[in-house]
């Protein structure tokens, strides 16, 4: 974010005010870089702030790769630990963004791998033994202000995509997800997947087709 | 391009639904748009599979979440005084039982002396506060008249009549000017460091 002229003098002419002087204005207004060198001198406010930015699309890229909420808050909350305590490895050539999601996203792959994964419940959590905890892991996908019927529609609407997602391969679903939910440029995202920009859009080109075929009947509906 | 010899690639077509096929390339496919009907189909598959993914919302984490993070994460550069206290600082009840030793055994001696004076018959806990006091009073009359000794030894009321001396001298509208100045300038400096100093409320995110 561009910061006012004001600003960018008073920033000159003091150099970066230390932690204790941050105000809400100076850390809503700092991009992510300036935010990370804020941390970097000892700030718990930036801290937060980065936090507060990163939080739920971190999050929500766990939660759809693993489908488990407890097991989605670990790998979420591990990625922001390693990202806050390797700060000081942080490049600056590299957007914050890539950078944190390559870690969540790695965590997310690896677990998956780990646990066998690839073929999840879609209705809820392996490990969930009871009714409450399968329907508490259920990934749940109405916002809560629409009607009865039209939360009844909502909800078996956004089941059906996320079912379909679910059913991606997990590269697939990270290439897919970055794209559509997060809205990141496709060079950002070869960057964080760590492959070659073509094999990032062959990823996103076989799952918007295979996407297309589980959704096929939902075409007309809508 | 002929409209039924080639068919547009799904590459073309998810780039025309994405707003991202160079503006000529996307002129030649919307004028084959218009004469296929079956790319024309191909790409409205794509465009509603692209609505039905923008539904897609994020999810918030547990309300606990950012506290569960932060009490794992090591701060960068602690103040050197708070971590060299942190690691000085006992962390057990012995620890804290023999650094309560440490500092009151030299006081130990003193404490008891005290406490055999007030033993005596003629020391009595009264004799002792008026004996305080007076000493109290001493020491202070002492400091002031050796305050006054200094301040005259100093030259201090000499320098203070010539400055009013020399304030007389100046126009009495530069005079007016530099207390105006100083009216504005105060205030302004004051507020300056309330919003340097301010601290963060709410918070808004940039998530969603």
């Amino acid at each position: 974010m561009l910061l006012k002229p004001r600003e960018l003098s008073r920033r000159s002419a003091l150099g970066r005010p230390p932690g204790f002087l941050l105000n809400a204005l100076d850390l809503l207004h700092s991009t992510d870089h300036e935010l990370v060198a804020f941390a970097r001198s000892g700030s718990e406010k930036a801290y937060r702030e980065l936090l507060d930015r990163y939080q739920r699309p971190v999050f929500s890229l766990v939660y759809r790769m693993v489908r488990d909420r407890e097991l989605a808050e670990d790998l979420a909350q591990e990625t922001f630990v390693k990202v806050f305590n390797r700060l000081e490895s942080y490049n600056p050539k590299y957007k914050f963004s890539s950078w944190i999601f390559k870690i969540a996203s790695n965590l997310a792959i690896d677990t998956l791998r780990k646990k066998g994964l690839d073929t999840i419940s879609l209705d809820g959590s392996r490990n969930a033994r009871t009714s409450e905890e399968v329907e508490s892991s259920r990934i749940a996908v109405a916002s809560g202000d629409e009607s009865p019927e039209e939360l009844l529609e909502a909800k078996e609407l956004g089941e059906e995509i996320e079912t379909a997602i679910a059913r991606l391969r997990p590269e697939y679903r990270t290439a897919i997800l970055l794209r559509h939910v997060e809205g990141r440029p496709y060079e950002e995202i070869a960057e964080i997947m760590e492959v070659p920009l073509g094999t990032v859009k062959t990823y996103i080109h076989r799952a918007r087709g295979e996407l297309r075929e589980q959704l096929a009947h939902l075409r007309i509906e809508t | 391009m002929p409209a039924t010899s080639a068919h547009l690639t799904a590459e073309t077509l998810e780039q025309l639904a994405e707003g991202s096929l160079p503006p000529a390339a996307a002129t030649g496919a919307h004028t084959h748009l218009e004469a296929c009907s079956c790319c024309a189909s191909e790409l409205d598959a794509i465009q509603c599979l692209f609505t039905l993914l923008g539904k897609l919302t994020r999810f918030a984490p547990s309300a606990s979440f950012g506290d569960g993070v932060m009490a794992r994460v090591q701060l960068a550069q602690e103040s050197r005084v708070l971590a060299l206290l942190r690691r000085l600082l006992p962390t057990t009840r012995r620890g804290w039982a023999m650094i309560s030793v440490a500092v009151t055994a030299p006081a130990m001696p003193l404490i008891a002396l005290v406490l055999w004076l007030l033993t005596l018959p003629l020391i009595s806990p009264a004799a002792v506060i008026q004996w305080g006091l007076l000493q109290t009073q001493s020491a202070a009359q002492t400091a002031f008249a050796w305050l006054i000794d200094g301040a005259l030894g100093s030259g201090l009321f000499g320098w203070a009549a010539t400055s009013y001396t020399t304030l007389q001298t100046i126009p009495s509208s530069a005079l007016g000017g530099g207390i105006a100045f100083l009216a504005i300038a105060i205030p302004l400096s004051g507020w300056g460091l309330v919003r340097l100093t301010r601290t963060p409320v709410g918070r808004v995110s940039h998530a969603n």
